[in-house]
């Protein structure tokens, strides 16, 4: 049986849960082969874990007011300041709203 | 153009994204008031846009999408108009940086210096690596996400992640949790 060799792209879908089914033996076996990828595999969980831990506790913040606001429709969306986004017919319509 | 035929985005899951969007934009923008600009914008502009936006596909995915496309026209314009506030450096002490502490097996600082490595990470490695490690998107929505091509997002994951490695590899640097398990 001819397997692809293992790719680094091979070894961050397995790090991020997403490596196809056809080549998880092929990983699992490289990582067992050799120490130093099973490491590299290793750290990468770990720092996406890490990440997770560092920048989760965000998600609880309370929203703020403007954002739930502009969450609502496109009367209430622009910021005061963005004029980027503003279509004249965008703005009409907020102040007629 | 807008018609008033256009069909609404769905409220609840425009909400129950808000955070996810906040948290994106805090690494990427690196100072917590200008993340949530940046979120305000990217709703705006997903109303604007909401023609676009298939119904019953994944709304989260196309709002990243709406998201790296403002940050990165505000950054041309911000170039543009030499204003140079960069949106990369400086801000170490800004708030977005208070890293709140969840789990036990980290402190605060090794967490700290782990983001901090992140923010350092150029923009497009640092956008990837957020997308996958932190948003999960699969790597076929951040190709889509970013209008690059899914071999960029692979080439791009691989050298964030090498960039993360060298940056741990130094012993007196490495926090206890983050090394590498031999």
């Amino acid at each position: 049986m001819n397997v692809l060799p293992v790719t680094d792209a091979d070894l961050n879908a397995y790090v991020d849960g997403q490596l196809a089914e056809s080549r998880l033996a092929a990983v699992e076996e490289a990582l067992v082969r050799d120490p130093s990828l099973a490491a590299r595999v290793a750290q990468a969980k770990g720092h996406n874990a890490a990440l997770h831990d560092a920048l989760d506790p965000w998600l609880a913040e309370s929203i703020p007011e403007r954002l739930i606001t502009a969450a609502t429709g496109p009367a209430h969306g622009a910021r005061r300041k963005s004029r980027r986004w503003l279509a004249p017919a965008f703005a009409l319509r907020s102040c007629t709203a | 153009m807008r018609s008033a035929s256009d069909p609404p985005l769905p409220h609840p899951e425009l909400l129950a994204a808000i955070p996810r969007l906040r948290r994106y934009a805090r690494v990427l923008t690196g100072d917590a008031n200008r993340a949530d600009d940046l979120v305000q914008d990217t709703l705006a502009r997903a109303w604007e846009k909401r023609r676009l936006w298939a119904a019953g596909s994944d709304l989260r995915a196309w709002l990243f999408t709406i998201m790296h496309n403002v940050f990165v026209n505000q950054r041309a314009l911000a170039r543009r108009d030499q204003m140079q506030v960069s949106l990369d450096a400086g801000g170490e002490g800004s708030e977005a940086w208070q890293i709140p502490v969840r789990a036990a097996q980290y402190t605060r600082v090794e967490l700290a210096e782990l983001v901090q490595h992140v923010r350092r990470l150029p923009v497009d490695q640092r956008e990837v690596l957020l997308l996958a490690a932190v948003e999960e998107l699969r790597y076929e929505e951040i190709a889509v996400a970013l209008s690059i091509p899914i071999g960029t997002v692979m080439s791009r994951l691989s050298r964030a992640r090498a960039k993360l490695r060298l940056a741990f590899a130094d012993g007196t640097t490495s926090p206890s949790g983050l090394k590498v398990v031999k």
